[in-house]
């Protein structure tokens, strides 16, 4: 237990450290935008299929279990409106980055963690090159901006799942599914939801750039780094979303002057 | 050229050498042979500052260099190339820009004529050709290998370091990649570092060899002394070869 | 282009039967002896009781957040807090509680198993099993199948019990209920056929994940490579299947309430 708590405190300490380089290499040697739009192509190739799908059915979800509550109250009219703003505001963001976390961040630790055992960071640096320069730091940028943006397309999928939902399983016609969307989902709330893509995104960027740099130990290493770059990341989302929540409902008290 | 002087090296409380002193002369091809897990490697590493020394001092041509920065360390790794025992090449990249790799981050000002000619070149000195536009997994284990010293040698190293050079692949590809050692060291005048656990290699080619067991050198010497020691471990190791040798 | 084509087919063909004669064969040999009693208690000691530290602290952020976001609706539709347990605790104990144990486990214990077997299979240990006569799939896949399905059921119960008791916390603190009325109010919406539910979908769920993790592990490639890649498959296509799952249960469920 006390072992295992030390691993974690050691971990973040090394994970600060590291992204203290990657900040220092990013304000004094920045890598080349050819190298981050290679990376944000491959990311977004591999992944939009995984959250577009993920994205539908967590809308469609939200909307199948909000229905029936909502239909006892007699208010089926807010149901587009209450679905779509829970989504946006908490369960999308949640759901659709613990996907990423599996695609994105298992995948990136596996190649970083394969050029790791390889030896092929070290030989990197042995041909007068800086490894964070060189694969680090574009693949770090690369995955913030391509992980906001499939975020964000895995929101608006959510919203035409639970738009479809809402007229097969609920029976209720498109214009009264939308036609509350505006009242209940301000302006604010999508500000709030991209808010916490763009938080979970740097978070997942930073733990599988951190734990497959530092994989050591052959095939099996790769495979524990990837192991524990996914447990790590959503760990550290769920984190991440209560304390993006409990910003963000400060951020509106401030907004509305209370 | 290059001098140990007392180098220790530890992970945590496991001490992996326990105070190295050796030197090597210009030209000469070194063997450090020993058993797998003695250290072989991390003594290479700390020469060209992958790893740094816990005490200890390393020399080389007058200047002491494991307490140099990252930054200051780029010189000494253009003149100490090291060739991994992985071929370790970056398999998003052609052979021909794994070879360039090294030229563009060591020499700026090249012009890409002159990298085109410096990449023919030194996959010429490795005996490959025609292969340039092909991916590291299209080609041989042997051939990534022989890569892999291309990429080493495009810089134009003074010193060449092996990593267990032979270790995994079969005795014909041992024997090329081992007249490929010596050929070099003739033809380009670089001074090599070959770890290894390859008796039988080191009989064949080297001019001095060190060997190590558990963190210290056991044995130093030219092959002929080599022989005559009395060392249960050289002993083992020169039985285990000869023994090949005659079948 | 066509035969490129039908190559991709006979290429996709190919996996299809290989995982559906997994199916089979794990139907198969789950249901007929011996069931190894020993190795499946450790690994559900390592499904259940390992996870929980992490299951358990990441749903009690989750049931943080899903008080104030409920809250915030609230305010919103009916302009009072009064609804705000009723949404919660339906929210945790149908949805949050078990999809986030869920994929949780997938990335520890799924993960985990893909990267176990995996390493063997390419240290040839898969081999030296089939040569001493033993069932690859019955010998990995039956315990780790149990466990896993015992495990993420129990794990899910003891998950949305702290859920709920986070959220009681929560709403004590920043909306004032007492354990009491938040309780009341609670019963209003769910009841103990949720629950059940939920234990249902775990039980599902907890199959999916040792069944792609060994089928991806063993068909693990060599290198570290191979390794990182069976891992990351066996993640993404349970997490995708828990989604997919997870609706079609919802639905499922939705006309027994």
């Amino acid at each position: 237990m006390l072992r295992g708590l030390r691993g974690i405190v050691e971990d973040i300490g090394g994970g600060v450290v590291f992204m203290g380089q990657v900040l220092s290499v990013a304000l004094f040697k920045p890598c080349s935008f050819r190298s981050i739009s290679e990376q944000i192509v491959k990311v977004t190739e591999q992944s939009w299929l995984t959250t577009a799908v993920a994205g539908f059915f967590v809308g469609a979800i939200m909307t199948v279990q909000f229905s029936l509550q909502i239909q006892q109250f007699g208010a089926l009219g807010y149901l587009g409106g209450l679905a779509t703003s829970g989504t946006i505001r908490e369960v999308g963001p949640l759901l659709i980055a613990f996907m990423l976390s599996g695609k994105v961040g298992a995948f990136t630790s596996a190649e970083l963690g394969t050029m790791r055992v390889t030896e092929q960071i070290d030989a990197i640096r042995c041909l007068g090159a800086n490894p964070i320069q060189e694969i680090i730091l574009p693949r770090w940028l690369g995955i913030v901006c391509s992980s906001f943006f499939l975020l964000a397309v895995g929101l608006m999928m959510s919203i035409g799942g639970g738009l479809l939902m809402g007229m097969f399983f609920s029976g209720i016609s498109m214009q009264e599914y939308v036609r509350h969307i505006p009242t209940i989902v301000t302006s604010f709330s999508i500000l709030s939801g991209l808010f916490k893509c763009l938080v979970f995104a740097m978070v997942l960027a930073s733990i599988c750039t951190y734990k497959g740099y530092t994989a050591t130990g052959g095939a099996r290493g790769v495979g524990r780094a990837v192991v524990n770059t996914a447990v790590a990341t959503m760990v550290a989302i769920v984190i991440a979303d209560w304390v993006t929540s409990v910003f963000s409902d400060v951020a509106l008290r401030i907004v509305l002057g209370d | 050229m290059i001098r140990f002087d007392k180098v220790k090296k530890s992970f945590g409380p496991k001490e992996v050498l326990k105070g190295i002193s050796f030197s090597v002369k210009k030209g000469e091809i070194l063997f450090i042979l020993g058993t797998s897990g003695t250290g072989k490697s991390v003594l290479l590493k700390n020469l060209v500052g992958l790893l740094r020394p816990t005490s200890g001092e390393i020399w080389i041509d007058g200047q002491e260099v494991s307490h140099l920065t990252e930054e200051e360390y780029l010189p000494v790794r253009r003149r100490c190339g090291m060739v991994f025992q992985h071929p370790a090449l970056f398999d998003s990249l052609s052979v021909y820009e794994n070879v360039a790799f090294g030229l563009r981050r060591h020499f700026s000002d090249l012009k890409e004529s002159q990298i085109r000619e410096k990449v023919m070149e030194s996959l010429n000195l490795v005996h490959l050709n025609g292969i340039e536009s092909k991916r590291p997994q299209e080609i041989s284990y042997g051939m990534q290998k022989r890569v892999s010293l291309a990429r080493t040698l495009a810089v134009g190293p003074e010193v060449l370091l092996f990593d267990e050079p032979t270790t995994g692949l079969d005795p014909i590809t041992t024997n090329a990649i081992n007249q490929l050692i010596q050929e070099l060291s003739h033809k380009l005048q670089t001074t090599s570092i070959v770890v290894s656990h390859d008796m039988h290699c080191a009989l064949d080619i080297a001019d001095r060899v060190i060997v190590l067991d558990q963190g210290h050198i056991v044995e130093e010497g030219d092959v002929e002394h080599l022989k005559q020691s009395s060392h249960p471990l050289v002993r083992d190791f020169l039985q285990e070869a000869l023994s090949a040798e005659r079948a | 282009m066509v035969e490129a084509l039908g190559r991709k087919l006979i290429l996709v063909g190919q996996e299809v039967h290989d995982f559906a004669s997994l199916l089979v064969s794990a139907f198969w040999s789950s249901l007929t002896p011996p069931f190894r009693l020993r190795e499946t208690l450790q690994q559900l000691s390592f499904v259940a009781w390992e996870s929980a530290p992490v299951v358990l602290l990441s749903v009690s952020f989750a049931a943080a957040v899903t008080i104030m976001e409920a809250s915030f609706h609230m305010k919103i539709v009916v302009q009072n807090d009064s609804l705000v347990p009723g949404f919660a605790a339906l929210l945790i104990l149908r949805e949050l509680g078990v999809v986030v144990t869920a994929l949780l486990v997938t990335s520890r214990v799924g993960a985990g198993y893909a990267a176990e077997v995996g390493s063997m299979q390419i240290t040839e240990q898969v081999e030296a099993l089939k040569m001493l006569g033993i069932h690859p799939i019955r010998y990995l896949l039956v315990p780790r199948l149990y466990a896993s399905i015992l495990g993420l059921m129990i794990l899910t119960v003891v998950a949305n019990m702290v859920c709920i008791y986070v959220a009681m916390l929560v709403s004590q603190w920043s909306l004032g209920y007492s354990s009491g009325s938040f309780l009341m109010a609670m019963r209003a919406f769910v009841g103990l056929q949720d629950l059940l539910f939920s234990v249902i979908k775990a039980g599902v769920f907890g199959a999916v994940i040792p069944i792609y993790s060994i089928f991806f592990g063993l068909r693990c490639r060599a290198g570290a490579e191979g390794v990182g890649l069976a891992t990351t498959s066996a993640v993404v296509a349970t997490s995708v299947t828990i989604i997919i799952l997870d609706f079609i249960l919802s639905y499922i469920f939705s006309f027994f309430y």
